[in-house]
């Protein structure tokens, strides 16, 4: 386990590419603990990409990338401003709120950031923001996405640890609203205190909030043909990705005509090479949690917990730290698929709510999901926003310190997590 | 110890399966004075079905159980087990798998490079729905999820239904949102996945009833001691007359659990389904060892 | 000891001769790339279809073809293993290059080449071990398609030797002998193209 730790952290260090680090220091590691041949490589990484659910990606990414170049972007962008333009921060906020939404329709937290980074940053840029902030505050958006259902993460913890995905699902709401608030002031904090770019501020007019809102109209659509497919049983989250596409393709197309067909394959093209960068981390990330797995990673650390402490409340901080330790090098499935099963039993022993433990780990990571060194919101963002990831690094804490907080408050009140769904499941 | 093997499977820790495999792993080191053993992983934590069945051909996992469906991928004559209506109850499976089928079934696996350590139940597959299915003509143009096998794309379509095959993982979310109107399953997994929550009616048309097999890398397994072979037959044998006892236990305290938490079980007229069925048989039983072991566990 | 150079080891020859040559690699590599391109646009082209009859199979027509999800899954496998090549060609890969960036210049080279010969180990054992996959896909059919799985498994072996040859083209221009200084210099990752 050290092995594949060590050899990871040395490698991402060395500068090589992290779906390398995951590959090589796996791969040292399967040569140098178990006796398996290696064609384990090759079936792994197969299996990483080999998941439906993970053409998401794929589908929001290229919905996101002919948004931002099809005219639909431009006139949200209009519209946000004629609504909290005159609001301190507003574009932090515009960031904000279209990813609450954003993570009503989606389940996955890189293909949200995609979408919300492609559309704002270019804007955020041209007014002059803080692009590191700027991408930590996207990268922040992205990450509700597993919180706020729909969640692929919830799908699997409600089913590795036997709870009712309903449940789950509406155990996140609250958490979710109440990260995507605690942002919200943050950011608004933030710009008054940073006024260059970050601090701007329109006077509010009536007339021109109805323009754009009337200019924005065909794109407005959009979500409401996603939200009211999914609610209403049309189709399941991933058709909706791609239903997100074909109708970004026909708005910008023949409504909006700022693209033609020959500019197609060229969008096309940027929307692979963004989701290829990041979906190839989750196959090599595949390789790297079956040697987690199979030197019995997981049941070293159940002896280790229940040697250390009998209290709860120590338990739920050791978990926390844990997780979160792990949240900053694994990808978060993988991370869920191994340890949960591990930690389940134990909290249930400890007398916590297990559904109530189940909202929290996807909570905390989901904060994994921008932490450094691997996060992969963070990477998206810092991809989309031209930035690399050490630079938004220096600024990810910002947006860290409320989503810890609301963290610590679903670990400790458990009325935070288990309200909304005892209202329905009683 | 002198021989751990290393075993996958992906049904979650401490599920009937699983208590499965533990009871193999737990015979085994009792027949051969804790000479050998088995490093069980379950939750699909080395692997995903697919994965375990190649894995095995592959080396890279010893032993493997996987759903009979995954298994006939690769040794095609199996596809008979999993055929609409086979055996009436999971009694009449294990009857029919311990009899002159057995011989034939082993003979087919080891074609193709596997050694069948034993076979459990993984139940009977009866279909939930939104609304009640009391007769066949219930499911008329009703879109119910399948998996994505042709044949059971096949069988409900016969059955008057709009099959909608898709991933296991979108199921809950399609049935919530009603996507689909129903879909087919076990009765555990109807209880495990909480599917009742979002499809409360449970018709217990049983038109599959699943295997799940223990196997190994053939040439692995030869050469393994004798005795450790000897052994391991026995403790698969055993373990799997224990699981399926097990399961045939559970299913009427899991329905009566059911219709406590709202679920109305409905008792449907099978016969006209077990007819639809049968032009089935036709179309996808092809080689001549597929249809000599339809006669042999048709005995 | 002032031999004439002999004809072939003329300087001015061979370079012309070189010249020659690097004008036909890298005709075959914009030649190579393009096919990637064109492929790759197809790919997605293709996804999108095929989720999009799904859904409209299952509305429009009331007949759900069985095998769009297995067909659309195996289009992303290949989907993601020649991107990933086209995503080395962009430098939209994700790594760190905060640490290795303020080490002094010949440390820089080492950690580098050593990194590239890893990663290039990497995708060697990928590539081989992908055989002995390929070699079983022959023999086992998909589930839905019945095609056998030796094609999607073939995404590996060729994805990944496409990936291999752009990450060397990205960095062994960066560690080729005076250039150890200026490989610090890396382009911060962009949108593409
Ligand atoms: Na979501
Ligand atoms: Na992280």
């Amino acid at each position: 386990m050290s092995v594949a730790f060590g050899g990871f952290l040395l490698l991402i260090l060395s500068g090589m590419p992290i779906f390398f680090a995951l590959g090589v220091a796996a791969l040292l590691a399967v040569l140098l603990l178990v006796d398996v041949p290696l064609t384990i490589v090759a079936q792994r990484v197969y299996g990483g990409v080999n998941s439906f659910s993970l053409m998401a990606i794929p589908f929001f990414v290229a919905a996101g990338v002919i948004m931002a170049e099809g005219g639909i972007a431009r006139r949200f962008v209009d519209l946000a401003a004629a609504l909290v333009g005159w609001i301190t921060g507003s574009l932090y906020l515009v960031a904000i709120v279209t990813g609450t939404g954003l993570a009503a329709i989606s389940g996955s937290g890189s293909a949200d950031t995609a979408a919300v980074g492609s559309i704002l940053s270019p804007e955020m840029r041209k007014r002059g923001y803080d692009m590191d902030m700027s991408a930590a505050i996207i990268a922040a958006c992205g990450s509700l996405a597993p919180v706020i259902p729909p969640s692929i993460i919830m799908v699997i913890v409600a089913i590795t640890s036997n709870l009712s995905i309903g449940a789950m699902f509406l155990g996140g709401v609250v958490p979710g609203l109440m990260i995507a608030l605690a942002l919200g002031v943050t950011c608004w904090a933030y710009a008054r205190r940073r006024p260059d770019g970050g601090g701007d501020r329109q006077p509010f007019s009536l007339g021109r909030l109805g323009r754009a809102f009337v200019a924005a109209l065909p794109g407005l659509t959009l979500p409401v043909i996603v939200v009211g497919g999914i609610v209403g049983g049309v189709f399941t989250a991933t058709e909706a990705a791609c239903i997100a596409v074909v109708a970004t393709i026909v708005i910008s197309l023949f409504v909006y005509r700022e693209i033609g067909f020959r500019d197609l394959p060229r969008l096309f093209l940027r929307a692979i090479s963004l989701s290829a960068a990041v979906m190839i981390i989750v196959s090599t990330a595949s390789l790297f949690s079956w040697i987690i797995a199979s030197v019995g990673a997981p049941q070293a650390l159940d002896a280790w917990i229940r040697g250390v402490t009998d209290d709860p409340i120590v338990f739920l901080l050791l978990v926390n730290v844990l997780l979160l330790f792990v949240g900053m090098f694994m990808e978060s499935i993988s991370a869920i698929l191994i340890i949960l099963p591990v930690l389940m039993p134990i909290a249930q022993g400890y007398g916590i709510d297990p559904l109530q433990f189940g909202v929290m780990a996807t909570l905390n990571l989901s904060v994994g999901l921008i932490t450094p060194p691997y996060g992969i919101c963070l990477y998206v963002a810092a991809m989309v926003s031209g930035r690399s990831v050490e630079q938004v690094s220096t600024r990810v804490w910002i947006p860290l310190l409320p989503m810890i907080l609301v963290l610590a408050l679903t670990a400790y009140v458990p009325a935070v997590a288990l309200t909304l769904p005892r209202l329905v499941y009683p | 110890q002198e021989i751990t093997l290393r075993a996958g499977h992906t049904n979650v820790t401490g599920s009937i399966q699983d208590m499965g495999m533990q009871r193999l792993r737990d015979l085994l080191e009792e027949k051969t004075g804790g000479r050998a053993t088995i490093e069980i992983f379950p939750n699909g934590q080395i692997g995903d079905e697919a994965q375990l069945v190649e894995g095995v051909l592959l080396g890279t996992v010893d032993m493997a159980m996987t759903s009979n469906a995954l298994l006939s991928n690769v040794v095609t004559d199996l596809r008979v087990l999993d055929m609409p209506f086979m055996f009436e109850s999971i009694d009449a499976l294990s009857e029919a798998l311990e009899g002159p089928a057995k011989p034939l079934m082993v003979e087919a696996a080891s074609d193709a490079g596997y050694q069948i350590i034993g076979s459990y139940s993984s139940g009977i597959r009866h279909m939930m729905t939104s609304r009640p299915i009391e007769t066949i003509d219930d499911l008329a143009n009703m879109k119910i999820r399948t998996m994505q096998q042709p044949m059971h794309v096949e069988a409900f379509r016969t059955y008057g239904a709009n099959p909608t095959p898709m991933a296991y993982s979108e199921l809950y979310g399609a049935l919530q949102s009603g996507v689909v109107d129903g879909a087919e399953g076990a009765t555990s997994d109807y209880n495990a996945q909480r599917f009742y929550e979002v499809a409360d009616h449970f018709s217990l048309v049983g038109w599959i009833n699943m295997t799940a097999h223990i196997f190994m890398n053939k040439a692995q397994f030869d050469a393994l001691p004798e005795d450790v072979q000897t052994a391991l037959l026995e403790a698969g044998a055993e373990s799997a007359v224990w699981q399926r006892t097990y399961v045939v236990e559970q299913e009427q305290p899991l329905l009566a659990e059911l219709r406590e938490k709202g679920v109305t079980i409905v008792e449907p007229d099978v016969a006209p389904f077990r007819e639809a069925s049968m032009p089935l048989y036709e179309r996808f039983l092809e080689t001549d060892t597929q249809r000599a072991l339809f006669e042999a566990l048709s005995q | 000891m002032t031999a004439k150079p002999r004809l072939d080891e003329d300087p001015d020859r061979r370079e012309a001769a070189h010249a020659g040559w690097r004008r036909v690699a890298f005709g075959a590599l914009a030649i190579l790339r393009r096919l990637v391109d064109a492929i790759l646009v197809c790919l997605l082209a293709a996804m999108i279809f095929l989720i999009l009859f799904q859904i409209l199979g299952r509305y429009v027509f009331n007949y759900s073809i069985s095998w769009s999800e297995e067909a659309a899954i195996f289009v992303q496998i290949w989907l993601v293993m020649l991107g990933a090549g086209l995503a080395m060609r962009n430098r939209n890969h994700i790594g760190i290059d905060l640490v290795v960036a303020r080490l002094p210049g010949s440390l820089q080279w080492i950690l580098k080449s050593a990194s590239f010969l890893l990663a290039a180990w990497f995708l060697l054992v990928l590539v081989v071990g992908s055989f002995g996959l390929i070699g079983l896909g022959m023999i086992i059919k998909s589930t839905a398609l019945q095609l056998p799985m030796a094609i999607p498994y073939a995404a590996l072996p060729i994805g990944m030797s496409y990936l291999l040859l752009e990450f060397a083209l990205a960095t062994l221009p960066e560690l080729a002998p005076g250039r150890a200084k200026a490989g610090a210099e890396r382009p911060a990752p962009t949108m593409g193209e």
